[in-house]
């Protein structure tokens, strides 16, 4: 059964990618890889995942979103999430459950605004070394 | 406490139940007048509760029913039964910070905090209901 | 033989006497009080009693209307004490917008579970709202800040930070610093600072603001 992908869009030098809610277990599979293929295929410097679209992020989706910002982090590229339904948020910390290494942004326009500060400020290091 | 008519059974076994566990859930919690995060609450952790009985057992169901206490008091009651090995150690799962050997946690504090009620029954070899309640305010 | 025709004659009409009486009786203990006694003409052994007997239900019926008034009454007021609370809640957790970006949240009172968890859910809803990056929250008003309290403020941080924005707490006593450090509470996490202005200097400095005085005409 081929499982419908979840688009992947690239602006300026990053990825852009909208999660839909109800993904299951195969199809968030196949989105890690994905993206991860993306990653290194583009050399994007930063990934945005947004979350908009979330109604529920349980712990397994949790888990799912630390995993690719590790692994893109892994790769050189930092990861913002935007997007997150304050129900959403609500329930995470409820939960319990923390996004490590992850940061968010309120929605798109101020994920790539805090991007283009952390890549930003990466590359300056890059230069003086 | 009394039961209403209102009651929707999903059967459990695949991650795409899930999903059919959850929305069923989140419907008639919205129908029942629970707010968005309250409608949040409940979805998240039908998803966690049914997520255990795709990971650790063969098969089962998630029960989704409106439920009214005795002093008039309306609320919703999901139940979640298994058919798996059961729980050897529900005080050592109950803690926070408990995974098994995938990394991924059971869940089960976590759903605790987010409902009013949490119960929990298991029978080695036989399976586990997990019981959880919560009420309109 | 007369004497037994008088008998039987008296017998049948105690007993329809009574009879009358008992249905009336038993409307009364069922709850209907609307049921009428009809007393014969003429006075008879059972017109006392049910003279007493329609008495009686009167006083029934009057007490009852009393009971009802009194209840209206308190419900009214019930009412108006719910109207009033929900007053109390709406001032209870203000989320105010001092600059571009950046929202007070003035504390004041006790905050029970209830209560903090209204004052996160307003919290977000202002920080979408205003599309907020830093919150000052202002807790100089709230006079018990003990484990409870500290972790719902951390948990509302926590839920802020998964929006994109940064708090700051403002106004810990001495008092309460002491007693949340000797509960044990980590508040590593947690940026704060003395006071409202403090913040909002914090705030300026995140936002990359400076405030100067303005250059004097000549």
């Amino acid at each position: 059964m081929e499982v419908t992908r979840i688009p992947i869009l690239q602006i300026e030098n990053y990825l852009v990618a909208s999660i839909q809610t109800a993904l299951h277990d195969k199809a968030a599979t196949q989105f890690r890889d994905d993206l991860l293929e993306r990653i290194y295929v583009t050399k994007a410097r930063g990934l945005i995942l947004d979350l908009t679209a979330v109604d529920v992020v349980d712990s397994f989706l949790a888990r799912l979103t630390g995993d690719i910002a590790e692994m893109a982090g892994l790769m050189g590229t930092t990861v913002v999430i935007t997007g997150l339904q304050p129900e959403v948020a609500i329930t995470l910390v409820e939960l319990g459950v923390e996004l490590k290494g992850v940061t968010t942004a309120l929605n798109l326009e101020k994920g790539i605004a805090a991007l283009r500060k952390m890549v930003g400020k990466e590359n300056a290091n890059d230069i003086i070394g | 406490m009394t039961l209403l008519a209102e009651e929707r059974c999903i059967p459990v076994k695949t991650d795409l139940d899930i999903i059919s566990a959850r929305v069923e859930g989140r419907n008639l919690a919205r129908e029942l007048g629970f707010g968005t995060i309250d409608q949040a609450r409940i979805a998240t952790a039908i998803s966690e509760l049914a997520r255990n009985v795709v990971l650790y057992a063969p098969e089962g169901k998630v029960t989704v029913r409106a439920i009214v206490s005795n002093d008039g008091g309306q609320g919703i009651e999901v139940v979640c039964e298994d058919n798996g090995n059961g729980i050897a150690n529900v005080e050592l799962v109950m803690q926070d910070g408990y995974s098994t050997s995938s990394g991924l946690g059971m869940g089960l504090p976590g759903t605790k905090r987010l409902m009013d009620e949490f119960e929990i029954e298991t029978k080695l070899g036989v399976g586990t209901r997990v019981t959880v309640r919560k009420w309109l305010k | 033989m007369a004497e037994k025709t008088n008998l039987d004659q008296y017998k049948g009409f105690v007993k329809e006497r009574l009879k009358s009486l008992l249905n009336v009786v038993q409307s009364v203990s069922l709850g209907d009080l609307s049921v009428k006694i009809e007393p014969p003409e003429e006075k008879d052994e059972f017109t006392a009693l049910s003279i007493e007997l329609e008495r009686m239900i009167n006083g029934l019926i009057e007490t009852n209307r009393v009971s009802e008034e009194r209840m209206a009454r308190l419900q009214a007021v019930v009412e108006e004490k719910e109207r009033l609370l929900e007053t109390v809640r709406e001032l209870s957790s203000p989320v105010i917008q001092v600059w571009e970006n950046v929202l007070v949240m003035p504390l004041i009172g006790a905050i029970d579970s209830a209560r903090a968890t209204r004052i996160m859910e307003d919290l977000l809803t202002g920080i979408t709202k205003y599309q907020a990056e830093i919150v000052i929250i202002d807790i100089t008003g709230v006079p018990v800040v003990d484990t409870r309290v500290a972790n719902h403020l951390i948990q509302t941080i926590k839920a802020a930070g998964l929006l994109g924005a940064k708090c700051v707490v403002v106004g810990i006593s001495s008092e309460v610093a002491q007693s949340l450090i000797s509960l044990g509470v980590d508040l590593s996490g947690v940026i704060t600072r003395s006071n409202l202005q403090a913040g909002i200097r914090y705030a300026m400095e995140m936002a990359g603001l400076e405030v100067v005085p303005k250059k004097r005409e000549r």
